[in-house]
């Protein structure tokens, strides 16, 4: 039983208090926020624990003996062990802090992948990626000579797996997936593809940058390589994330950045790396973004839990489809199960940046566009959509200000 | 009041936006040139007929939002048989009517194109309207494209 789901189930009113964004009036109307896709809203926990840093606690960290700096590398390091216990990690050796998902993706793509491409070989991916998982590995496919094969989703937008497990070869010598799509919410069943990557020998890394705020993780149990996730995806600052990677293979890859921190010795004849994790935290992190994203996980899971959330999204999920699907001319796109709230919205002909700019006048904020996925956009023949994205403290006022400025977006072009 | 969307989208703007003017290609253009918007995908092709120095026959198509279309629209209808040193000043009035400049420049005196003023309150929105004009430009000056981003 968790502070706002008390008896299981989440009071969404207690718990949009702590979102001091919501009580911001949007061109004289209620705040809509429909774009946790692109990113969270922060609790107040999360904002005074950063606010707390810079106005009480700062200090650089791993570096002096004062009281400020022992404080600081306490609440830094105490984000790895709160990470570690979030993910079941077997070792808090194996949470390494970077810029976000798309710093862990490079990484790996540079650290891990690399050296062990050569021409010829293959990376898989799905159709469902984020610019984020593409091109990172298309630019180690251009110094190798390797190449990227994507796996086919459905009309439904479902990940295609008859087709994902015959894409498997000896050539295959990485996979890199989203467990769940940022731009149709569908998510992929990545317990069986990791476990047909595991029985082929290559090894995997999971996306989850949507997943970390919406499933509960336990890497171990899931068996793959590597997982990335963002701090701002789940209620924590910008500019800090998560790679989790099993800790044979942090051992064994190289430093990406050089710098201070990440060293045992320097002299101008050698140098010795530290070794994992620091190796990869060179020079001062993002340090309040890693205390907030501590607290962040600290909210999650003392103050939510991923019970409540799932039956409050199942819940926004199941109210939101039925609205949308009684707005005339009106298709989503991604309709595959299972899926979490995030609905990839087209309308007849009316461009989603027109239904963007109205739904503002409204107050309701959606993402228009790509959503950084222009192969998937390609795929279903769209240059863009609306996505109206949906997180634990939306309502169902929320679903019914949506459809209502949709209905009344259809008025206006019709 | 605070800004809303039926300020941007009046009823001039979603006429032209359903019945664009002077839509299509242009047969023997003499001038063509490409905009492109690369974080909408927004993309217009406009070409005219240039004789005597003047824009004999101007055409547009589009794959884009509503206001881009309709701006395109409303710039054919004012630039249509101009000079084009005309057109040029037409499109250096109209971007400094959506920066706010006071007064009606004379270019655009009671024209359709007034209509598309409240942008300067969806900052995020003024480059679809604009993308039309700057394609124009180019257009003229010879250049066969244009993006948003450059
Ligand atoms: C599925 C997915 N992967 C990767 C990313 C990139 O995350 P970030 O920009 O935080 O690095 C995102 C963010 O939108 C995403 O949704």
């Amino acid at each position: 039983m968790t502070t706002f789901a008390p008896n299981g189930s989440l009071n969404v009113e207690a718990l949009r208090q702590e979102f001091p964004v919501l009580s911001r009036d949007i061109r004289g109307k209620r705040l809509t926020y429909l774009d946790s896709a692109a990113t969270t809203l922060k609790p107040l926990r999360v904002i005074r624990a950063v606010e707390h840093y810079y106005r009480r606690g700062t200090a650089n960290i791993h570096r002096a003996v004062h009281l400020l700096s022992e404080e600081a590398t306490g609440l830094y390091e105490g984000t790895r062990t709160t990470t570690q216990q979030f993910l079941n990690a077997k070792d808090e050796r194996e949470i390494v802090f970077t810029t976000g998902t798309t710093g862990s993706i490079n990484l790996v793509a540079r650290s891990f992948v690399k050296p062990r491409l050569k021409a010829g070989d293959e990376i898989l991916l799905t159709c469902l990626e984020h610019h984020a998982n593409i091109v990172p590995w298309q630019m180690v496919c251009e110094e190798t000579g390797a190449k990227i094969v994507v796996c086919p989703v459905n009309d439904d937008g479902a990940v295609n797996f008859e087709a994902f497990k015959k894409l498997i070869t000896p050539r295959t010598k990485f996979i890199s997936c989203l467990w769940i799509s940022n731009a149709l919410g569908v998510v992929a069943p990545i317990r069986e593809m990791i476990a047909a990557a595991r029985s082929a020998g290559v090894p995997m890394l999971v996306d989850a940058a949507q997943a970390i705020a919406h499933v509960p993780i336990d890497v171990q149990a899931l068996g793959a390589d590597f997982l990335a996730f963002s701090g701002h995806k789940l209620f924590g600052p910008t500019g800090v994330g998560v790679l989790w990677g099993k800790i044979e293979h942090l051992d064994a890859m190289p430093p990406f950045l050089g710098g201070g921190d990440m060293i045992k010795t320097v002299s101008f004849e050698k140098t010795v790396y530290a070794d994992a994790p620091a190796k990869f935290e060179a020079g001062t992190p993002d340090i309040a973004g890693v205390i907030g994203l501590g607290e962040a996980i600290r909210f999650v899971s003392e103050d939510i839990g991923f019970k409540a959330i799932k039956a409050h999204e199942d819940h926004l999920l199941s109210k939101a489809e039925k609205a949308l699907g009684e707005v005339v001319n009106l298709r989503v796109i991604g309709t595959a199960t299972p899926k979490i709230p995030i609905f990839s919205i087209v309308m007849g002909n009316i461009h989603p940046h027109d239904v963007g700019s109205i739904l503002d006048s409204y107050g309701v904020a959606i993402r228009t566009g790509h959503h950084c996925t222009q192969p998937l956009m390609a795929r279903f023949g769209v240059p863009a959509t609306s996505r109206a994205s949906f997180s634990i403290y939306n309502n169902e006022e929320d679903v019914d200000c949506l459809v209502k400025a949709l209905w009344k977006t259809q008025e206006l072009f019709a | 009041m605070s800004p809303h969307a039926s300020d941007l989208y009046q009823s001039v703007v979603l006429d032209h936006n359903r019945s664009p003017r002077c839509y299509g290609a242009v047969t023997g253009a003499t001038h063509r040139a490409e905009g492109f918007n690369p974080i909408c995908g927004d993309r217009i092709v406009i070409e005219v007929l240039v004789t005597d120095d003047s824009l004999g026959v101007v055409g547009f198509t589009a794959q884009s939002c509503a206001l881009c279309r309709a701006s395109a629209s409303v710039m054919m209808e004012l630039i249509s048989k101009k000079s084009i040193s005309d057109a040029k000043e037409t499109a250096i009035s109209f971007e400094a009517l959506l920066k706010g400049a006071h007064g009606n420049p004379l270019q655009l005196k009671d024209s359709s194109a007034l209509a598309f003023c409240s942008i300067k309150d969806f900052p995020a929105r003024a480059k679809c309207v604009l993308l039309p004009w700057r394609t124009m430009l180019s257009c003229l000056s010879d250049q066969t494209s244009v993006s948003t981003e450059s």
